[in-house]
């Protein structure tokens, strides 16, 4: 296996030393028989003098490590007596494991969620490039969806935290629809990613119920100091029941029954569209009937659409005719 | 001894005026101890060619109109201060931008948002003014 597991184990053994309260603050001397018994040979100055050198370093490269190094006694020493560079012990099963999560989400981007989780999962990959690269395996192996960054993502960390804290939110919106902006109070619960698009589901005062909001419409939300409104009841028809984000109007969650030829059958049975889904019978050459329990939504309707003559909607009558069109 | 009073970050949202334009229209208005900001919506009209452009006289200011004092318009974001101009490219495009003034006080007021006239004859009567904007403190919004 190609990691490098010495730097690792020095940087935690300066770490347990400086940390060590029982014993008088490390010398260089001591430092490096610290690490002599980690890693099983004696390192060099420079190897130990470089180590603190990057430990002390900002993230991603480093781990802000407050090491001070004492002229008058000439040992070193943590200056807030809190910090430690690893309070999690991992073992090997553990670190595979986090090895590959790390490779999804560096396969994922991290951009695509967050400024503040794409600077957190930096520290992580560098830390992870750092010990566990292996130069014979720079092949990617995971590829995804690679999304760049597009308007309204500045705002997640704000939202997050308002989700997060219930604090209610001052947001100007630009609605593609109805070609206007509008400014309106949410009092935000959850963020939902669709198809790669991110929206925030929170009561609007402006239209005094529960909505929906893009993110890439909003501009410059601001923080409130204001009681925070729940209409918990309102929330599983924007994040349970439906397929997607925009429902059509006056529909109430119903049975949608298709019909799907056996190719479509396959895809549907492997890649179920809602929990709700329900293969009711299989015809002779592989076809079927489904059904789903949702609220009827644009997303849904484009994408019965897109099969063509692949699905055919059996109920609702209105939707029959509106994907017949 | 006198307490000293706290400077509330206030937001007027869609603050209610008596005379003005309705594109672009005020969106919100908030008042913070280093200054004020004013953020407007603005969509292209069909009648210019590709939608037309926008820009900001450098000299426009807001008025308290019980003392007659100018709060005068500091930066701007989203908008081209004029002669440089912020050119649509269609007749649907929709631009939000931010103007940033000094400090309004903290109290209620009535204010005027005055965009001084042309820079240009063809400006003259183009400019983006609002009169008589109510901002009472009970109709505000605090920031956290």
């Amino acid at each position: 296996m190609g990691i490098n597991r010495n730097a690792y184990l020095r940087y935690k053994a300066i770490d347990m030393r400086l940390r060590n309260r029982y014993c008088s603050a490390p010398d260089m001397e001591d430092l490096i028989a610290a690490c002599g018994l980690a890693i099983d040979y004696r390192p060099s100055i420079e190897t130990i003098q470089k180590d603190i050198k990057l430990m002390r370093e900002q993230p991603p490269k480093g781990f802000a490590a407050p090491i001070k190094f004492c002229r008058r006694k000439l040992v070193y020493e943590y200056t807030d007596p809190s910090y430690s560079f690893d309070t999690i012990g991992l073992n090997n099963e553990d670190i595979e494991g986090i090895k590959k999560a790390l490779e999804v989400i560096n396969s994922i981007g991290t951009s695509r969620v967050s400024q503040q989780f794409s600077h957190s999962m930096g520290k992580v990959l560098s830390a992870y490039n750092e010990e566990f690269n292996d130069p014979s395996k720079n092949r990617k192996i995971i590829q995804t969806d690679q999304i760049p960054l597009y308007r309204g993502m500045d705002h997640f960390d704000l939202l997050f935290r308002a989700c997060s804290e219930e604090i209610p939110v001052s947001v100007i919106h630009y609605s593609y629809t109805k070609m206007r902006f509008n400014v309106t109070v949410i009092h935000p619960r959850t963020l939902k990613e669709f198809e790669n698009r991110w929206y925030i589901v929170g009561f609007s005062e402006d239209h005094e119920s529960t909505r929906i909001f893009g993110l890439d419409r909003l501009y410059d939300p601001v923080l409130l100091k204001k009681a925070f409104i729940k209409e918990l009841e309102n929330e599983d028809l924007f994040l349970k029941d439906v397929y997607g984000v925009y429902q059509c109007e006056n529909q109430k969650k119903q049975t949608i029954r298709i019909q799907a030829n056996s190719m479509v059958t396959n895809y549907l049975m492997a890649y179920p569209l809602h929990p709700s889904q329900e293969v009711l019978k299989r015809l002779e050459y592989g076809n079927s009937e489904i059904t789903y329990q949702l609220i009827p939504s644009y997303e849904l309707i484009r994408l019965f659409r897109s099969y063509g003559k692949d699905i055919r909607v059996i109920e609702p009558q209105w939707m029959q005719k509106e994907i017949n069109q | 001894m006198a307490k000293k009073s706290v400077f509330k970050k206030l937001i007027w949202q869609k603050p209610a005026f008596q005379k003005g334009r309705k594109n672009p229209s005020i969106l919100r208005i908030t008042v913070r101890e280093n200054e004020t900001q004013v953020d407007l919506g603005y969509s292209s009209f069909t009648i210019y060619i590709n939608g037309g452009w926008i820009r900001i006289h450098p000299d426009t200011y807001l008025e308290d109109i019980e003392t007659g004092i100018h709060y005068k318009m500091t930066r701007a974001d989203g908008i081209p201060i004029a002669p440089t101009q912020l050119h649509f490219k269609t007749k649907t495009d929709w631009q939000y931008f931010s103007l940033f003034f000094e400090p309004l006080p903290n109290k209620d007021l009535i204010i005027n948002f005055i965009e001084p006239n042309i820079l240009v004859p063809s400006d003259n009567g183009k400019n983006f003014d609002f009169y008589r904007i109510k901002l009472n403190i009970e109709d505000a919004l605090e920031e956290y």
